[in-house]
């Protein structure tokens, strides 16, 4: 039923169509056949019927003239007596069959044929004939009595009847031959005229035919070629379009090979030229993964079933957002977003194809990534302020200043050649005396960031030293980490200028000059030690500290105070539970006394009031190092051992926050040296320590603020 | 960035040269170098890194390692062009090693060798690269890692 209401609604459409004039024409064209086929057959019928009356006709002549034979037999044979049967049978066989012929070209009706068999004769209809059989019927009338009379007359009556018959027909004879033969050439005429009717209408008919066949030629052609220029219109459209638009379009079919037209921009968007014919899989196959590609597959499948709303799986498209990464010349990868939709292309009321649309949505993407970027710089940038924010702004801009030299130096010394392994266990220690100075500055300017920061650096070069025969790729950790330093101080750096911009003044560029050493900053480190390791101390400061001193002294003095405040809260002073049972009060006492006592010399010593140097365990840790041996240093005076502090790796704590690891004092020892400075240190055990030092020459020193110049604080 | 991403990079160019008839190949202490003058001896080999993290990888030596490397490969054809085609398949070793080590999400294009020139050598100005020196024999050649997002 459907297949029939289909054909029906084709045939409809072809016949309102564009098609129509066409339809119409062929239509017109074989009727005009048809119709000149049937008078064909019909005129042929005629002309056959025709043929039939000529023929019988012509018998008619023939019929008269045996007739008058016949009498002249019969008489023949009276006269002779012969046997008169014959010629009379022949006679009245003549009269019956001229007789029945001729009232069938009168009136119509069954005749005889040349065979005997019946024929039907359609009564003569022209003029002529009809004349010639009315005046052969007047005479045949009298005529045929006559003869009936000779053939019904006996043996006696014969004789007679023969005389009037034959001199009858002595008188008309010659006359209804005569009618016979009109007859003949009147049908003749006729049956000729109609053949000659057919050839026109053949002619006619044909030479419609041929001017209907040219007629829809041109007009067909005409159509073709109109239609042809459509086409041809719409595909330079089609082609402008694809060469215009700024979107990848192109058509997949059921394989996933793309149609053979697509727009330019697909190929500037892929970097490929010729991709028609391609697979979608050579297309994306390098740039997606292979799990999106399949997934991408499945759900163009479920497109091509007509059964699925195209609407409801539109979300499981996997190629809204995709990244692709299209290499470039240059070996780099230049990424792109596209977008890809899939819209069904039907065709005749069937899924034929899917358009796919590609669009290029890496500006959005990267601008949402962009905003997402600097939401993150944002919040880094608040951890990075919540971290500096109580630090004095000279001071920190300072500090990053002296990070970021420390990170050159750092990196030089790594970029120094070094083959052999104790070349490289020299880098590590050289590289932790830099960090190990960072470390310290930032734990007296309260900078818990770069604190932490520095503690792991010290770490991850501890590791490396503890590997008998460090190899090259174990400083990767420690690179990775300078790096990390590295763009934490530009965060900071960044952050500072924007505090300067923020508050309104621009601060002076410090020159390299070191962050100002208050008693402030002393006494907070002090508290954030002692605090940490569950210990109450008070910083006393006598004397104040120097400015102005020439840089490598002024590097000098702060080591040398950094590094011995630390040591006294965290290896001197004892926790409150260890003092009370030795009758000291429960916080220790730091003192940090500063005198000048000539024009040229400095005094600064750091004295503690804790448990005294453990000379023992000093011993122990020296002997570790192997370059001691424990008979060597039993006969050490405590003076003379106490003198090992300052040998790099011995130290009687572990590596922490708080202590460097046998580090910090003999990179101090390393500046007195170069200093032409001393540095002494005197200890009672369950008393305290004192580490002294004595800076001979002290240029354009002077005494510091009067508010920082005395100051206690119990922390 | 951690060290075992750069180790990844490493481990390709040791590979590498594990194949060769000289196998011992030294790995330096790795530092830092600004971008803006990016580092490289006579030949490069590049690739492209894209994924969760992007950047360029490149492995760089002096004609005359290289040139060694050919011959203890039973390569007698010192031209440029097979210097050209050696750097670039160090470079391959690499981005397969890295394609093997970092999965699919990566995307690791296919190396470009280039001939002298740094400044051909295209980086983001304001980071820095990570630089391991590599020595083989008596010469020095580097592998170079800038990646951002890491």
């Amino acid at each position: 039923m459907n297949y029939l209401n289909l054909w029906e609604a084709t045939v409809i459409d072809i016949l309102i169509g564009k098609y129509r004039n066409i339809v119409v024409s062929i239509a017109l064209f074989l009727l005009l056949d048809a119709s000149v086929l049937m008078l064909n057959f019909y005129i042929s019928f005629e002309i056959a019927d025709d043929a039939a009356g000529v023929n019988l006709a012509g018998r008619q002549r023939m019929l008269s003239q045996r007739m008058v034979k016949s009498t002249f037999d019969l008489d023949y044979a009276l006269k002779q007596s012969l046997d008169p049967a014959p010629p009379r049978e022949e006679l009245r066989t003549t009269i019956l069959l001229f007789d029945s012929t001729l009232n069938a070209f009168e009136s119509g009706g069954n005749a005889t044929a040349a065979d005997g068999t019946p024929i039907y004769l359609e009564a003569a209809s022209t003029p002529a004939a009809k004349t010639a059989i009315a005046d052969a019927n007047a005479i045949w009338g009298p005529y045929k009595q006559r003869l009936l009379n000779v053939v019904d007359a006996d043996h006696t009556e014969m004789a007679p009847a023969l005389a009037q018959a034959i001199l009858y027909a002595r008188d008309n004879n010659l006359t209804l031959l005569k009618l016979m033969n009109d007859l003949t050439i009147e049908l003749e005429s006729v049956a000729s005229s109609k053949a000659t009717r057919l050839r026109w209408i053949q002619t006619v008919g044909i030479t419609l035919a041929v001017i209907n066949f040219f007629i829809i030629l041109f007009h067909f052609l005409r159509q073709l070629k109109e239609s042809d220029r459509k086409v041809e219109q719409a595909r330079q459209e089609t082609v402008e379009i694809l060469e215009t638009v700024n979107e990848g379009l192109f058509l997949l079919d059921k394989e996933y090979v793309i149609s053979s037209q697509y727009s330019r921009a697909l190929e500037q968007m892929f970097a490929r030229e010729n991709l028609g014919g391609t697979s979608l899989q050579a297309l994306l196959g390098d740039l997606i993964s292979d799990k999106n590609l399949s997934t991408a597959k499945r759900f163009i499948a479920l497109l091509f079933r007509d059964d699925i709303k195209s609407a409801l799986i539109g979300d499981l498209n996997p190629l809204k957002q995709v990244e692709v990464n299209i290499s470039s010349e240059q070996g780099k990868f230049v990424t792109k977003y596209f977008c890809f939709t899939f819209e069904r292309a039907y065709d005749e009321g069937e899924i034929a194809n899917i358009l796919v649309t590609v669009l290029d949505i890496t500006d959005r993407v990267v601008l949402e990534r962009e905003l997402a970027l600097t939401r993150e710089q944002n919040e880094r940038q608040i951890e990075v302020l919540t971290s500096i924010l109580h630090s004095d702004p000279r001071a920190l801009e300072s500090f990053v200043q002296q990070v970021f030299e420390a990170v050159e130096r750092i990196n030089r010394i790594l970029r120094e050649p070094s083959r052999s392994s104790v070349a490289l266990q020299k880098k590590a220690t050289d590289i932790f005396i830099e960090v190990h100075r960072i470390k310290g500055e930032s734990s007296a300017l309260g900078l818990e960031s770069f604190e932490d920061m520095t503690h792991e650096f010290e770490s991850v070069i501890h590791t490396i030293k503890e590997k008998p025969e460090p190899a090259g790729d174990d400083f990767l950790p420690l690179v990775v980490r300078l790096e990390k330093l590295y763009k934490h101080a530009e965060s900071v750096q960044a952050m500072t200028v924007k505090l300067g911009q923020f508050s309104g003044k621009r601060l002076d560029k410090t020159d390299g000059a070191q962050p100002h050493l208050g008693w402030a900053e002393l006494n907070a480190l002090c508290s954030r030690i002692a605090e940490r390791q569950g210990k109450k101390v008070g910083l006393v400061l006598q004397g104040a500290l120097p400015v102005g001193l020439a840089d490598a002294h002024d590097q000098l003095v702060r080591d040398f105070v950094l590094q011995t405040l630390r040591n006294a809260v965290s290896h001197g002073i004892e926790r409150p539970e260890q003092r009370v049972p030795l009758g000291k009060p429960e916080a220790g006492r730091v003192q940090l006394s500063v005198t000048q006592n000539s024009a040229s010399a400095l005094e600064i010593s750091v004295y503690d009031d804790g448990a005294g140097i453990d000379f023992e365990a000093l011993k122990q840790k020296a002997v570790a190092t192997g370059r001691f041996s424990k008979a060597q240093l039993d006969t050490w005076s405590e003076q003379k051992l106490s003198a090992l502090l300052f040998e790099p790796g011995v130290t009687t704590s572990e590596h922490g926050l708080d202590a460097g690891g046998g580090v910090g004092l003999s990179m101090v020892r390393e500046h007195v040296k170069t200093q032409g400075a001393s540095v002494s240190i005197r200890s009672q055990k369950g008393k305290g320590t004192r580490f002294r030092l004595r800076l001979p020459v002290v240029e354009s020193a002077s005494a510091a603020t009067v508010e920082e110049a005395l100051g206690e604080a119990l922390c | 960035m951690t060290e075992d991403t750069l180790k990844v990079f490493i481990d390709g160019v040791v590979r590498y040269f594990q194949h060769t008839s000289h196998k011992e190949v030294k790995v330096g202490a790795p530092y830092l170098v600004d971008n803006r003058q990016p580092a490289s001896f006579d030949y490069t080999g590049i690739i492209g890194i894209s994924g969760p993290y992007r950047g360029t990888v490149y492995f760089t030596a002096p004609r005359a390692l290289l040139s060694h490397l050919l011959l203890s490969l039973g390569e007698q054809d010192t031209s440029t062009g097979n210097i050209l085609d050696l750097v670039g398949e160090v470079a391959n070793t690499i981005a397969g090693n890295a394609r093997a080590a970092f999965g699919h999400e990566f995307m690791i294009s296919v190396p470009v060798m280039i001939e002298g020139a740094p400044s051909q050598i295209q980086l983001p100005v304001d980071l820095r690269s990570y630089v391991i020196p590599v020595s083989w024999k008596s010469y020095q050649a580097a592998v170079v890692i800038c990646l951002e997002g890491v």
